[in-house]
């Protein structure tokens, strides 16, 4: 089975914040929550780079290594998912996280902490696929549709890439031939170190 | 009880527990660890006594301890808030102390009687950090409402709360002279904030990856800074450029201490690494690694011999720098309790995975953010002696049996029991549900001998 992955080729990233916006339409994400965002380094300086940046799915989840209530999980395509029936809010995913990729939406009733919302892979979640229940918590579920994430999909300069890792490293591998250089693939050793699955 | 600052008296003249080769630094004086929470601990401050400590934790609860060697002497337990403690700070020269909390408030404390002083709430947004300035005079606070806000502790007031971040606000910092604020963001930035005029400042730095950490380092020039991508650094306040490069992390810096007088600088991150750099010229001198996870909280000793570490653990433990001790990790392979293996049987899974960070299930409650669930069946609810039961919970006719817990979770206490303080957790299936309930049948029964030891 296909081990799926993202990979930002910073070479390439305009900071159109198309990927951002298709994120947030396809899932009808609240304000104040980016499950998908751009950051820019150097800012108007040399050496500036943009990066689109959300929940990597990484090999060995740090986020799964600290949750007190173990509602991550992955899988089998190597998707990291989380329950929402089960996350406390407690936060500690994103102290966890080198992507910054837990959001937490701006509610705060005591005892009713806003549950942690990330990154899907626009692969859905624990409820039954297609079902209300799923979208309403977690957004689409185009993987299950047969479709990889609309964010990579709309990329206009294919800076993000999604899908198969071996099919998104041979793409990136093949730039880097081409265009003589290669130290674009922000984040990807950091979230599957070694290639690891 | 006696003030804080008789204690510190006393235990500079008259130590309870001489250490054995006491050498009069700190590293010989302080005890191994803190034990007394019951949940992870977030934060962890030595006093500028180098007598006292506080801690903040996952417990709900934030503890004052007395710091004698080998062991610490838990002088009062500041109870009160209605969610996890995520930062806690002295009120130099005074008995106060100033916390932070998920529950979206900040509360001053007298330390001599354990009494909440004040409570200012915010919208309800996390707040994650507070900082003191020098003087006692102010408090700021880092929220989750992205808003940096400042207090007056004299006049027990909110004087202001600067908008102006476009993320959340993970840290505050006052300048030494505490005329200006610093505040780092997810957004990526310093801001700048004056606090007399109590107006917005500048944008010092923005570095692109989200901002958790910042210090207002002695020299009024310049700050200490450090970003969920694992970079830390020091940035010229004046022109925003990074002067020093620090080690990168592998993993989220979560922690950051300066020790002014003995010219160190410590940087804590997720990946366990704790890095202690002289401040002079930024050489580092010292590097920890914590087999234990990620250092939540860090805290250098006046005379920089020993720091004070916090992370997933229930204690917060003693690295002693200088001369330099090995740390033993505590043996076993699952050495935090919701880490059991996988073979055990499927309830107790459920309670050790989703459960038993907030509830023991022995008589002593353990000073866990929820009430022992010793006892359970059969018992109305909010009554357990001991635990300070929300009002919700308090005037609940719920007796809990198999049916009111299987509704429990079925759908959440956000429906069943409306404004209690247990988060909303559901159990979507329905055999992990049975199966949980089965176990804490058995575990909780008084007359079982079997009970697990959670």
């Amino acid at each position: 089975m296909a081990r799926m992955k993202f990979l930002c080729d910073a070479e390439r990233c305009i900071e159109c914040n198309a990927c951002v916006t298709a994120c947030k339409n396809e899932h009808e994400i609240p304000w104040g929550i980016n499950r998908r965002r751009v950051v820019t380094i150097n800012d108007g300086n040399e050496g500036e780079r943009s990066i689109s940046v959300a929940c990597m799915h990484c090999s060995d989840a740090p986020c799964m290594a600290v949750c007190p209530v173990d509602c991550f999980y992955q899988t089998e395509e190597g998707v990291v998912l989380h329950s929402k029936d089960l996350c406390i809010g407690c936060g500690y995913c994103f102290y966890a996280c080198p992507f910054g990729a837990p959001q937490y939406p701006q509610v705060g009733n005591f005892g009713s902490r806003g549950k942690m919302d990330k990154c899907t892979f626009c692969a859905g979640g624990p409820e039954d696929n297609f079902s209300d229940a799923e979208f309403q918590k977690y957004g689409r579920n185009r993987l299950a549709e047969g479709k990889l994430p609309l964010c990579a999909e709309m990329c206009s300069t294919k800076a993000l890439l999604a899908g198969d890792g071996d099919v998104v490293s041979a793409i990136y591998r093949e730039r880097i031939v081409s265009r003589g250089f290669g130290s674009g693939a922000w984040g990807w050793g950091k979230a599957y170190p070694g290639g690891a699955s | 009880m006696l003030s804080a600052w008789v204690l510190a008296v006393l235990a500079f003249v008259v130590p309870i527990n001489p250490p054995a080769h006491a050498q009069g630094d700190a590293a010989t004086s302080m005890p191994e660890t803190l034990e007394g929470h019951g949940g992870p601990v977030r934060s962890v401050a030595i006093g500028a006594d180098s007598a006292h400590a506080l801690t903040s934790s996952f417990d709900y609860s934030a503890i004052y301890w007395g710091l004698e060697a080998h062991k610490g002497r838990e002088l009062m337990r500041l109870e009160g808030h209605d969610a996890a403690v995520n930062d806690a700070a002295f009120v130099p020269n005074t008995d106060i102390a100033v916390t932070a909390s998920d529950d979206g408030s900040v509360a001053v404390w007298n330390l001599d009687t354990g009494e909440m002083l004040k409570r200012f709430r915010g919208p309800g947004d996390k707040v994650l950090a507070v900082d003191v300035s020098r003087d006692g005079h102010y408090a700021a606070s880092a929220g989750w409402d992205r808003r940096v806000r400042l207090y007056d502790l004299k006049e027990l007031k909110e004087l202001a709360a600067f908008e102006g971040h476009r993320g959340n606000v993970n840290d505050v910092a006052f300048s030494p002279d505490g005329e200006t604020l610093y505040s780092a963001s997810y957004d990526g930035t310093i801001q700048s904030w004056n606090v007399k005029e109590r107006k917005p400042g500048r944008p010092i730095y923005s570095h692109g990856w989200g901002l958790n950490i910042v210090r207002a380092l002695p020299d009024g020039k310049s700050l200490l800074f450090g970003s969920l991508d694992g970079s830390a650094g020091v940035v010229d306040i004046e022109s925003g450029e990074v002067l020093v490069d620090l080690a990168v992390h592998n993993g989220p810096i979560l922690s950051a201490d300066i020790a002014v007088e003995a010219g160190m600088a410590l940087v804590g991150g997720a990946d366990g690494v704790v890095r202690v750099y002289r401040m002079a010229d930024w050489i580092l001198l010292h590097t920890f690694e914590n087999p234990n996870g990620p250092i939540w909280g860090a805290s250098l000793a006046k005379d920089g011999t020993a720091a004070m570490l916090a992370g997933l653990d229930d204690a917060a433990f003693l690295w002693q720098i200088s001369p330099r001790k090995a740390f033993e990790p505590p043996m076993g392979e699952f050495p935090r309790r919701f880490q059991i293996s996988a073979d055990a049987d499927p309830g107790e899974r459920q309670f050790a995975r989703k459960c038993s960070v907030c509830h023991t299930l022995t008589k002593d409650g353990a000073n866990r953010a929820g009430p022992s669930l010793y006892g359970l069946f059969g018992r109305h609810a909010g009554t357990l002696e001991g635990y300070a039961y929300s009002d919700a919970l308090k005037n609940s006719t719920i007796v809990w049996n198999d049916e009111t817990i299987a509704k429990l979770f079925d759908d959440g206490p956000d429906v069943v029991t409306p404004g209690s303080k247990m988060p909303v957790q559901r159990l979507k299936s329905v055999e992990d549900r049975d199966a949980l309930i089965a176990y804490l049948k058995r575990a909780t029964d008084p007359s079982a001998a079997s009970a697990s030891g959670q």
